[in-house]
């Protein structure tokens, strides 16, 4: 009886001044949970999209367009769900005088227009993005391989990796075989939206299973290179090269 | 030989340090973790020291500590007011057998 005088004197005294700590404790405890089950890169499958002539449907190209929330039975993200969060804020690319450029071992290095990019074999896809920051957005993506952009400009033998140059500075790589493995997209779409600027208007790099960072965002130049130890701009800074999800996200670790 | 009042004391003030220790953790847990998500804000009042990988490898190091640290204080706290508490009583015991 004592006993419990007693724990319950200590709760009375306690109670005030602890109980924000007590929180505290759990709340950090259930982020280090959450933390505990990282990301699942799911398989993402590849759709062929039907060829539509822009003339074949004056009426559609007038209308606004309506953002997709749900495909082939699953939900998606809304293109809203993004955080903005580029190394010199949203850019605003003109299609006036754009150029997609393909440089560095190349057989013939190429400058194509925004039309000249779409002027090929579409295809889309569900892919999730992961950020390095704790969210992620499922979308789908509507894009060109980028295989099929290489293999216009012909790569050489030597080269090993493609390097994402943006329109704010930014540069990440991905090497070829993964691009060559998983077909990967350079997208312009995403859930049936002409990516917004925001967004990285004109082109995306859809770079499934990899950290948001690889998913370099307003594309101007893709060059080829045969130097394994290129580090783009965050890799510069210690994440990893690969940015697999299944890897460390640091360089070393 | 230490007396009771004396190791509730030490105890005091060891709790105290985790105390401040935890919320200098903390602190510095909120301030890594807006380098993630604010990274340009953070770098440009840090003169480029935390920018967001910086800021990302120091909050994974950190969330331990704080969680050891914290937990630590509370530990101690408990401890403390227990020992507190269990003093009080024999006092009131001895004030018992002499009154």
């Amino acid at each position: 009886m004592r006993e419990m005088m007693r724990m319950d004197d200590v709760w009375r005294r306690m109670k005030g001044k602890y109980v924000v700590v007590v929180l505290l404790t759990g709340l950090l405890v259930g982020a280090a949970l959450a933390a505990c089950g990282g990301p699942e890169p799911g398989p993402a499958e590849v759709t062929v999209v039907p060829e539509v002539s822009p003339s074949a449907s004056p009426v559609a190209s007038e209308l606004e367009a309506v953002e997709v929330r749900q495909y082939q039975g699953e939900d998606l993200s809304s293109i809203d769900d993004f955080r903005e969060n580029a190394i010199a804020g949203p850019q605003d690319v003109s299609l006036e005088g754009y150029r997609l450029e393909i440089t560095g071992l190349v057989d013939s290095p190429l400058a194509l227009t925004y039309d000249q990019v779409l002027d090929r074999k579409q295809y889309e896809k569900v892919v999730t993005l992961h950020c390095v920051e704790g969210w992620d957005a499922t979308i789908l993506w509507e894009g060109v391989l980028l295989e099929d952009l290489l293999e216009q400009a012909g790569v050489e033998d030597e080269a090993i990796i493609a390097i994402f140059h943006a329109a704010d500075g930014y540069t990440s790589s991905l090497t070829l075989d993964y691009v060559r493995e998983n077909d990967i997209m350079l997208a312009y779409k995403m859930n049936g939206v002409t990516l917004p600027p925001e967004r990285g208007f004109p082109f995306q790099v859809v770079a499934e299973s990899k950290w948001g960072y690889k998913w370099v965002k307003w594309v101007t130049e893709i060059e080829l290179s045969a130097d394994a130890d290129y580090r783009g701009y965050w890799e510069s800074y210690g994440y990893n090269s690969d940015g697999d999800l299944s890897g460390s996200m640091f360089e070393g670790q | 030989m230490l007396n009771r009042r004396t190791v509730g004391r030490m105890i005091r003030n060891v709790g105290r340090g985790f105390g401040w220790t935890a919320l200098l953790l903390l602190l510095f847990t909120m301030l890594t973790g807006y380098g993630i998500s604010q990274f340009r804000i953070v770098s440009g009042l840090t003169f480029e020291i935390l920018n967001k990988a910086v800021s990302h490898r120091l909050h994974h190091y950190v969330e331990i500590p704080l969680l050891v640290v914290t937990l630590t204080h509370v530990g101690i706290a408990v401890w403390g007011r227990l020992v507190a508490s269990r003093g009080k009583e024999l006092g009131h015991e001895g004030d018992d057998a002499h009154g």
